[in-house]
């Protein structure tokens, strides 16, 4: 499976707006104000210096404050206790209680006192830097102080007096408060404290998760809430997991526009949240408010409108409303084209191949649109069209050389430009090419590469990639080592997948419907019928077209070939028309139903039609699972000679590349052509059989295990040694008992 | 009997009158002003009625002892409150524990509460973070206890009425409309409360599920919501049997109904009522601004002029007399200073929404998209059931040149008013744009069985079909846009043209020579077509001739029989299709989906 990839989400594109950057004082902000001032007065301190620890530790604490959420004063006391040396608290109390008593004064006094730490004292070093976050801080906060008039100064000790009153803040006179945290803190190595500490919005362990949460309830300022806003728009596309629940984010965002009613990203922010979780009508209401909302920021006024068109195009695509998103996409062009917009016309003509059916058309658009891009700079485009483009190459029979250097090209700017979503998108690409040319294992490697590499701390939040390649990843990784009959670590990978993802996202259905897919081929082999058609319902739900192969499969394992004839007719009637991959697989299955209803001539005729196809696709995977089909009908037509050339021929490719139980089939025809040959050299076919036997054990295919045994048990028979004959007998007994069988009409089944 | 029909009820004036004397009496003990000076508008209608000895059904409780206590704490509470000075009434009337005082109390602090915030809020033109507004959260707090305790609380209908206010100043609405209903269900002429819950209802089954008390306020709130929700004829029956069981006389109920007319666009009977009312009462202020927007549609340049002039020496500081001005000088293209006075209307009130709705279409013609989208999606915000708003929204993404865009906009005015044709006029040529032209030909085709405003949508849709190659219903489409316009006389001259030598060439292709003559005689009485016209009268008159020379052997008996049938057959023809024109069923009453 090739993934299926969307052009590089919009958000980055929006005008941002030029909305007021009025900051507000706030009692929070008058502490952490206080905490500057305490901790830069205790470190010019000789007699009792601050060790390098209680340092780092004191600006950790900072920093997080100043990005976190407003704190009220009982949970910033809380904070403090936890992180701060204990007479920095007592210090910082002390200056609270202060600025308390002193009314209004104190604070034009504090206000003041921080302004000083800023100016230039001749030689001497500055007590904060004027360019550091700190600094800014501060320099701002003086500047809103000095703006306000008389009454909002009222306003604002009125406010503290009550946040302090409210937060209980010890009397700094007093005994110093128990400090419980910081003593076990000191014990702490430094990888933890350093654990603890790190900034971010976004949440990026556990300890941060906790963090992002407490923005639920919170008030955020104008610039907190940009922050806030544009880190979950990055962890939404890039690792979901790690942002916000849908519900919570619905909640922080919709307190935002409460606040700021005007802020345009909150509304983007909740047209994504809508998105993740489908909900076509919030996601139309907050994109058009988004966009009147962003207005025409800067000196283009028409531009903000060009990415509405857009977005709306990409909404619509997105729930699969394929008219509406072209003729939005045309409006987006039109406008694009009247202001000579070039970058928007690129991320437009994307979505154009996205939507276009003919192929011709849409290989003439890719090939446009990525020279396009890399001259305009636009390089993820441009990454993303040459990905694109590989799959459409692979997918009409290019040859592998051909692909493979065709996505060298998108690796080379993914390196050059350090593209780490598209970087993860390429290596799933040429695992799906890997398979696709029939060389599993290293479709194998490749996803295990990706799984393996750190794409961590290229973003601006430094959240990994973690999104539809991934998944892809696992699922083939999973696949492979079903295969090879390991299903608990088949399941173990598919699980840790499903962890990854939110439970209701994209990725999370990807990942399941790889399950199921898994566990109906394992029941399919094992014969057990009900589990196969519990699979392929659900199956259904997440994929109709697998869903129905498979019960068309299950149609076959139980005798009913008018049904399974009906499915697979509808199947390969569908429109649009099915893969080329899946295709064969319909062939073959048709081939199967005839064969099993002994029309062996009848069977040759799919066989053939799939042939062409993989050879006109260059599918060699497939073409060697439809040649042992071929090899079995024609020996079942008794043309025994080309039978076991044929099987000759495949044992070198199945052997290297094939899966357990492609490998157990040709040992399975082999035997076969030796007991068919005249005289039948039974001797020879035993330990093929035995051989077979093994593997089918492995892969738990218990189907075709029983006509492997009661193959042995007729041989061990005709070669008249009655002890192995009784053994295998009672072997295929035991089997019976164990996995009860369908009936005797599939039991003869020849491969 | 009437009466009963609307109403459900009986209206017993007597009874009405000593209800509001009633009411009055509490309210202005409450310094409720607003519901006081209604209820003596009220009043003066009933003046001529006697006097019912039956008690009211909101009797004023006898005194409580704790209340007569504090007699003169809270008189004096509520002469503070009277000049303004709200802390000093608050702190007053702190310790106060009976209903009245108490009610002061919080009254007051509520007030001062909005004072400060109206005082502190920065510009409402540029966007800015909302202040918070602890004394309102501390207010609901102490509130919460009196109104929602499970015994139902010790707070009267007045208290839950301060509650439910709070809450929606706090934007907590479902809260608030359960405060304000127990607050109409413990008093249930308090008349501000009604009015406050009329703002807070949605739609009509929200109205449906709201488990009110039966009495007459009971209908006007009816009235009220009805008109909001854009009910404009159910609101008027109400208002109309009000008026039929004895209170003619009654300023606000013709102020209502002159808003419903507005609404059904009856520009003259709105204008006319709204006439009679200011001859009433000279010195009105309230419902001007939508006076003035019927004077403004109407172009009556001069009325609005001296309606302006009147309003500005009366009181220049009020959002009417502001939004007034504003529409004089937008009538007369002087659109700087309409904005200005459009901005100081909201800055008057930011929260008043005709305002905002305005200021966005004087920005629209000034071509100032950026500003006019802020200020409409402003306006919706205010209310999302302003359909000009949506309408304008709309309006402003077309001129940007984005048909598909636009249309959600129209949907969504749409949706609010499904009877309106404008909006289903402006989404069926934005489909005509976006080449899907069913849909458009549908939109059209809903616009005219509607009642279309514009008098364009037969135009519109004949042209359609000629554009789908149909002649036949063109041609149906045309002769019913003619017959039309021909009677009102107020067309474009234009498109009538065009009209008839659509027409003429129909019936020329058709060989219906009688109908081409008459329809190319018309064309010539138009300049852009006359030389066209001239053209085809010399065609009918050759061919004609050649029929005459054709039929020259035949018998002359013959000839009169033949012209007669054919020119039946035409009459049947043109005759046919107009009466269920253009092969159309007409549309059900229900809207159309178009959903997305």
């Amino acid at each position: 499976m090739l993934p299926a990839q969307d052009p590089i989400a919009l958000v980055e594109c929006g005008p941002r707006p030029v909305g007021p950057d009025r900051e507000s004082v706030t009692p929070h902000k008058l502490s952490l104000l206080a905490l500057v001032q305490q901790y830069s007065e205790s470190r010019q301190q000789l007699d009792a210096p601050l060790t390098a620890r209680q340092r780092k530790d004191t600006c950790l604490l900072l920093l997080q404050l100043l990005q976190g959420p407003e704190l009220d004063g009982a949970r910033l006391l809380v904070q403090l206790r936890r992180r701060l040396p204990p007479e920095q608290l007592s210090g910082l109390c002390r200056r609270l209680q202060r600025l308390r008593d002193a009314g209004v004064e104190g604070l034009s006094e504090l206000v003041a006192g921080v302004k000083q730490l800023i100016a230039e004292a001749g030689p001497r070093r500055l007590a904060v830097s004027c360019s550091s976050v700190v600094g800014f801080f501060v320099r701002r906060m003086v500047l809103a102080f000095t703006r306000l008039p008389f009454h909002e100064v009222t306003r604002v000790y009125a406010e503290f007096a009550a946040y302090h009153a409210a937060g209980r803040f010890p009397d700094g006179a007093e005994e110093p408060p128990v400090p419980t945290m910081a003593d076990s803190a000191d014990c702490m190595d430094l990888g933890d404290v350093s654990d603890a500490a790190v900034v971010s919005i976004g949440g990026d362990d556990e300890e941060q998760a906790d963090d992002s949460c407490s923005w639920v309830g919170q008030r955020p300022s104008r610039r907190q809430a940009e922050l806030l806003v544009s880190t979950q728009m990055e962890l939404l596309q890039t690792n979901e997991r790690r942002a916000l629940p849908p519900a919570q984010l619905q909640e922080v965002t919709s307190r935002l526009l409460r606040d700021n009613p005007d802020l345009a990203e909150a509304h983007f922010l909740s047209f994504l949240n809508c998105l993740r979780s489908s909900e076509l009508c919030g996601a139309v209401h907050s994109l058009y408010h988004s966009f009147d909302r962003m207005g025409a920021g800067g000196d283009e006024p028409s531009r903000g409108l060009r990415y509405a068109a857009l977005s709306l195009a990409s909404l619509h695509a997105r729930f699969g409303h394929r008219g509406a998103a072209l003729a939005a996409l045309r409006e987006a062009v039109t406008m694009s084209q009247d202001s000579n917009d070039s970058r928007c016309l690129q991320q437009a003509l994307t979505w154009l191949y996205k939507l276009t059916d003919d192929e011709e058309a849409r290989q003439r658009l890719m090939r446009h649109a990525i020279a396009k891009s890399g001259e305009l700079d636009l390089h993820e485009l441009a990454s993303l069209g040459v990905q694109n483009y590989t799959e459409m190459m692979a997918r009409r029979g290019a040859k592998p050389t051909e692909a493979f250097e065709q996505l060298a090209i998108s690796d080379q700017i993914n390196c050059q430009h350090s593209l780490p979503a598209l970087l993860a998108s390429a290596y799933s690409v040429r695992s799906a090419l890997c398979s696709l040319y029939g060389r599993p294992g290293l479709a194998h490697l490749c996803s295990q590469l990706l799984l393996c590499i750190d794409t961590s701390g290229s973003g601006r939040h430094g959240a990994p990639v973690c999104g539809e390649p991934v998944a892809l990843a696992a699922g083939t990784v999973a696949r492979h080592l079903a295969g090879q009959g390991e299903y608990a670590r088949a399941e173990q990978v598919l699980s840790w997948a499903a962890e990854q993802f939110p439970p209701a996202g994209a990725e999370a259905r990807l990942v399941r419907q790889q399950w199921l897919e898994m566990e109906a081929e394992r029941a399919l082999l094992a014969g057990r019928c009900e589990s196969a058609q519990e699979a392929a319902t659900a199956l259904t739900a997440l994929d109709p077209a697998s869903g129905r192969l498979r019960r068309a499969q299950l149609h076959l394992l139980r005798g009913e070939p008018a049904e399974c004839e009906q499915l697979l007719a509808q199947l390969l009637a569908a429109q649009p028309p099915p893969v080329p991959e899946r295709l064969v697989q319909l062939l073959l299955l048709r081939a199967e139903l005839r064969a099993a209803s002994a029309d062996y001539a009848g069977a040759a005729e799919p066989l053939l039609a799939a042939l062409a196809e993989c050879q006109r696709r260059r599918l060699r995977g497939a073409r060697c699972s439809v040649l042992l089909r071929l090899a079995a009908v024609q020996l079942q037509l008794g043309l025994r000679g080309p039978a076991a050339q044929l099987a000759e021929k495949l044992a070198l490719p199945l052997l290297t590349h094939g899966s357990l139980h492609e490998r157990a089939r040709l040992y399975l025809l082999r035997a076969r052509c030796l007991l068919a040959e005249e005289p039948p050299r039974r001797r020879d076919a035993l330990p093929l059989l035995e051989e077979a036997a093994h593997l089918l054990t492995r892969l738990q295919a218990w189907l075709l295990l029983k006509t492997v045994f009661h193959l042995r048990a007729v041989t061990f028979h005709e070669l008249d040694e009655r002890a192995e004959r009784n053994t295998a007998a009672s072997q295929y007994r035991q089997l019976m008992a164990q996995h009860p069988t369908l009936d005797g009409v599939h039991l003869m089944r020849i491969s | 009997m009437a009466t009963k029909a609307a109403l459900g009820m009986e209206l017993n004036l007597s009874a009405m009158k000593k209800d509001l004397q009633t009411i009055r009496t509490l309210c202005r003990q409450r310094y409720l002003r607003h519901c006081s000076k209604w209820c003596g508008e009220m009043l003066m209608a009933l003046q001529d009625v006697n006097e019912d000895p039956q008690e009211p059904v909101g009797a004023a409780p006898p005194p409580e002892p704790a209340e007569a206590a504090e007699l003169e704490t809270v008189e004096l509470a509520h002469d503070y409150l009277t000049l303004g000075e709200l802390d000093r009434a608050a702190h007053q009337s702190r310790h106060c524990t009976g209903g009245r005082g108490r009610f002061l109390h919080l009254y007051s602090r509520y007030l001062a509460a909005e004072r400060r915030r109206a005082e502190d809020a920065p510009e409402p033109l540029a966007p800015a973070p909302r202040t918070k507004c602890v004394e309102l959260t501390e207010l609901r707090a102490e509130l919460q206890p009196l109104c929602e305790s499970p015994a139902g609380g010790d707070g009267d209908g007045f208290i839950s009425y301060l509650y439910g206010v709070v809450l929606r100043r706090l934007e907590l609405r479902a809260p608030a409309v359960r405060a304000l209903t127990d607050a109409v269900r413990r008093q249930p002429l308090l008349w501000q409360a009604w009015l406050e819950l009329a703002a807070l209802v949605t739609d009509r089954e929200m109205l449906a599920r709201l488990q009110l008390p039966d009495n007459w306020m009971c209908q006007l709130f009816f009235a009220q919501v009805f008109l909001d929700l854009q009910l404009n004829s159910e609101a008027l029956a109400i208002y109309r049997a009000f008026q039929e069981a004895g209170l003619q006389r009654s300023s606000y109920l013709s102020a209502q109904i002159a808003i419903g007319y507005q609404n059904m666009r009856e520009v003259d009977q709105a204008i006319e009522l709204f006439q009679n009312l200011l001859k009433e009462d000279p010195c009105r202020l309230e419902n001007m601004d939508s006076y003035s927007n019927l004077l403004y549609v109407k172009g009556m340049q001069v009325e609005l002029c001296s309606l302006a002039h009147n309003l500005s020496n009366i009181n220049k500081y009020s959002v009417e007399t502001c939004c007034v001005i504003g529409n004089y000088y937008s009538l007369k293209n002087h659109h700087e200073k309409a904005i200005l006075y459009f901005q100081r209307a909201l800055r008057l009130n930011a929260n008043y929404l005709s305002a905002w709705t305005l200021l966005g279409h004087e920005y629209l013609e000034l071509k100032n998209t950026n500003a006019a989208i802020q200020c409409y999606r402003q306006a919706i915000d205010v209310n999302r059931l302003d359909y000009r708003a949506w309408y304008g929204l709309g309006q402003m993404y077309e001129i940007l040149k984005m048909p598909l865009y636009c249309q959600y906009y129209y949907k969504q005015a749409h949706q609010l008013r499904p009877n309106d044709s404008r909006m289903l006029m402006a989404m069926g040529e934005s489909y005509e744009k976006l080449d899907k032209l069913q849909e458009a030909k549908r939109c059209y085709w809903k616009a005219h069985s509607i009642g279309d405003i514009e008098g364009v949508a037969l135009l519109r849709l004949a042209k359609l079909f000629e554009r789908l190659c149909e002649p036949m219903r063109a041609a149906a489409a045309y002769a019913d846009y003619i017959r039309d316009s021909e009677g009102q006389d107020i067309w474009d001259r234009d498109e009538q043209a065009q009209a008839y030598r659509f027409m003429a060439n129909h019936f020329l292709l058709r060989g219906q020579l009688d109908e081409t003559a008459h329809h190319a005689a018309r064309c010539t009485e138009f300049p852009e077509t006359r030389e066209e016209g001239k053209a085809i009268l010399r065609e009918v008159a050759q061919r004609r001739a050649e029929e005459a020379a054709a039929r020259g052997g035949e018998a002359a008996g013959a000839t009169g029989a033949t012209s007669a049938t054919a020119t039946a057959a035409g009459t049947a023809a043109t005759a046919g299709p107009s009466e269920t024109p253009l092969g159309m069923s007409p549309l059900p009453p229900y809207r159309l989906l178009f959903s997305p």
